[in-house]
Parts: C-alpha cells; sequence; structure tokens
C-alpha cells in the first residue's frame, strides 16, 4: 500500500512521531483546497502561497497539541482562512489580482460579451474585497469553494447560525454595493 | 413560530431547499405578515442571482517546489534535538575519584601490594568493574557547558608530594594517570582540581595508607 493510499489519522499519527513522509502526504492531500481558498481570499498567488506555506508551517508545528477532535483537513483550512481572514484585516485596500489565468481567459473574450463578463467580474470582486472579513470567506468558501455551511461553521470557528447570518448579511451587502455601483454608475 | 431575528438562518435555509414542507409554510406565511423580512428575504434572493462563476484560481507552485520550500522554512524552526543531560555537580567529581579508586586498585592488586586499600573502600571488584563501564557509559554524555563546582586540589597534590614523596617515586600516579579516561587533554592535576575537598581527603588517606 503506497503512502497515498494511507488514511489522515494514521498519517496524522506518524507524523506526531516525526514522519516526514507522512506530513508530506497530508500537505500534499489538503495544499489544492487551502491555497484555492486563501487565492480567492488574497486575490494574490503570491500571497496565497505565502499563507499556503504559513499554513503547514502552523500546522507542523501545532501538531503536538492537534486532538483530532475534528479532522486533519477541518484543522488545517480552519487555520488557513484564520490566516486569510488576518491578511484581509490588514489589507484594507484593494489587492490586485495577478491570475495570469484569469487574464488569459479574459483576454481570449474579445467580443462585447466578453468585456462585458470581465466588467461584472471585476465589479463583483471589488464589491466581495469591500465586505468585513467574514462576510467576505462567507461568500468565498460557501459560494465558491462549495463548503457547507456546516464546514463553514468549522472553518470560521462559530456556530452554523452564526456563519449562516454572515452569508445572509454579506450577500445583502453585495447587492446593495452592485445595485447601488449599477444605479450610481447611469446602468 | 418563527420570530423577525430568526430571519437570516432562516432565509438561508429556505434558498437553499433546506426546510420541510411545514417549515416552508410557516416561513412564507411569516413573510406575508412582516414586510421588513419579506424585503431582506428579497434582497437575499436576489444577491443569490448576482453571483457569477469566477474562473479558477491562478496555478499553484507544483507540490516538490512547494515542499522544498516548507522544509527550508520549517529547518530552522523545527526543536533542535534534545540537550544532552546535564550531570549534577558532583558527579564529574564522583566519577573521578571512582577511576582513582580504581588505578589504586590496580596497583594495590598486584601480588606485592597491601590489599587494605581495596578492603578499606569495601568495594567489590565486581562492584568497580560495574562503576568503571557505568562511567564509560557516562563519559561520552558529560556537558561542557556547566562547569564543575570542585573546589581546587593543587594544595592537597602538593601535600602528598611533600609528606608521601614514596607513592609518587613508587609508579602509582602514573598507573592512575594511565586509566584516567577522560583526560586526554588535561593533565592529572586539573583532574585533581573537579574533587571534592571530601574525596581528596579520602584519596590522601588511601595513599598515606600505601
Amino acid at each position: 500500500m503506497g503512502v497515498e493510499q494511507l488514511d489522515d489519522a494514521f498519517l496524522v499519527r506518524r507524523a506526531k512521531q516525526g514522519d516526514s513522509e507522512a506530513y508530506g502526504q497530508l500537505v500534499v492531500r489538503y495544499r489544492p483546497r487551502v491555497y484555492s481558498a486563501l487565492a480567492r481570499m488574497t486575490r494574490s498567488r503570491e500571497e496565497a502561497e505565502n499563507l499556503c506555506q504559513e499554513t503547514f508551517l502552523k500546522a507542523y508545528l501545532s501538531l503536538a497539541g492537534f486532538e483530532e477532535r475534528s479532522s486533519f483537513a477541518t484543522w488545517v483550512y480552519r487555520i488557513a482562512i484564520n490566516l486569510g481572514l488576518n491578511f484581509t484585516e490588514r489589507q484594507k485596500r484593494m489587492v490586485p489580482w495577478d491570475s495570469e489565468v484569469h487574464e488569459d481567459l479574459l483576454r481570449t473574450e474579445s467580443s462585447a460579451e466578453g468585456v462585458e463578463l470581465q466588467d461584472e467580474l471585476s465589479r463583483l470582486k471589488s464589491a466581495i474585497e469591500q465586505l468585513p472579513p467574514k462576510q467576505k470567506a462567507a461568500v468565498l468558501l460557501r459560494d465558491y469553494e462549495g463548503l457547507s455551511f456546516a464546514e463553514l461553521a468549522d472553518a470560521l470557528n462559530c456556530p452554523i447560525g452564526t456563519a449562516k447570518a454572515n452569508h445572509f448579511h454579506a450577500l445583502r451587502n453585495l447587492r446593495k454595493r452592485l445595485v447601488g455601483e449599477v444605479s450610481g454608475g447611469g446602468r | 413560530m418563527m420570530e423577525c431575528q430568526e430571519l437570516p438562518v432562516w432565509a438561508v435555509d429556505y434558498h437553499g431547499g433546506e426546510l420541510s414542507e411545514i417549515a416552508c409554510s410557516e416561513y412564507q406565511e411569516h413573510l406575508l405578515e412582516c414586510e421588513s423580512c419579506r424585503q431582506a428575504d428579497e434582497e437575499y434572493a436576489e444577491a443569490l442571482g448576482l453571483l457569477k462563476p469566477w474562473p479558477s484560481e491562478p496555478p499553484m507552485l507544483d507540490d516538490e517546489a512547494f515542499l522544498s520550500q516548507l522544509n527550508a522554512s520549517l529547518a530552522p524552526k523545527t526543536p533542535s534535538l534534545p540537550r544532552l543531560r546535564q550531570q549534577p555537580w558532583w558527579s564529574g567529581a564522583l566519577a573521578a575519584s571512582i577511576l582513582v579508586l580504581i588505578g589504586a586498585f590496580a596497583w594495590v592488586d598486584r601480588p606485592h601490594a597491601p590489599s587494605r586499600a581495596v578492603q578499606g573502600s569495601g568495594w567489590s571488584e565486581e562492584r568497580l568493574a560495574s562503576l568503571q563501564e557505568e562511567l564509560d557509559d557516562e563519559s561520552s554524555s558529560y556537558s561542557e557547558e556547566e562547569p564543575l563546582e570542585g573546589e581546587t586540589a593543587s594544595e592537597e597534590l602538593a601535600v602528598i608530594e611533600a609528606e608521601a614523596p614514596e607513592v609518587l617515586e613508587s609508579g602509582l600516579w602514573s598507573e592512575v594517570e594511565e586509566s584516567w579516561p577522560v583526560d586526554s587533554e588535561g593533565s592529572l592535576q586539573e583532574s585533581l582540581d573537579e574533587l571534592s575537598p571530601q574525596e581528596l581527603e579520602i584519596l590522601l588517606e588511601e595513599f598515606e595508607e600505601v
């Protein structure tokens, strides 16, 4: 049996005993999800990579204290979201989106429809960016990362009702910003 | 019965299709009766429709590069190996005295030597051998960081030289010095400097008896 087939709990136990290969496998297993969330939260490839590093570094150094009351995935995701929220708190300004893929995708849309799509996405991202950190995380993690509300609550370390309320208020705020912008822009 | 302050949770469950049929009816009835909740619900529903598909995030580093960076970050933070066990201050003196006694034992064990010294110590040959083994095991883990607190033995050695020069001339000192395993750099005198006054006194008595 290869190490990639071992379950998380076993790998965590091995990692706690100093098995670096086991921890490496956990990193490989959960980095895409962690990176994806952080990339959306930071809108910066570089920051997402940095925070991803910080997440797994912090997780490794805290591994001895991880009591496995939640899954490793939930635990490490929570660390990542906390780092993302802290980053968002620090970065009150708009961070330019540096996704080459994103820009390439949009550049290929040379039609008027493509330009309109680019415009709409740009406004949507800008509106999400301006939301309070937890509301922003609620939208990004729920609507773009596909988390259930239970997972969202775990990631935000709050009751599920609070997670739902965050999402509710986030969307209403988002609408206000987008519709207000459209009205203000004469659209 | 639904309360207005519960609207966010009810609205999220309602639009997420998570309410039972009965709960759905209750929610709809509440909206019919409460204009502010109805408006909030409409705004939430409209906002759900405003969310557009978002192109996937930029590609991340490959696993190998990421793990390499992570290892580099971990290197200076990884807890260092446990420090060698600190020996109590008297352990060096004890070890030194044991070695001296072993040296003395080796000398007195010769056919011509009197056996009183060894008998007087109360230690059997097996016990001394066992202590020697323990000492050999421990000698590699001595910490160099904490100086021993032994007092100088220079004066005591001078007394031995003055009062029992035959001991020095007999070759006992050289035998003791040869049996000293940790004295690769220092002299016997430096090693004696680590002995406590009580241990030196015992040693002196042993030699005086000789």
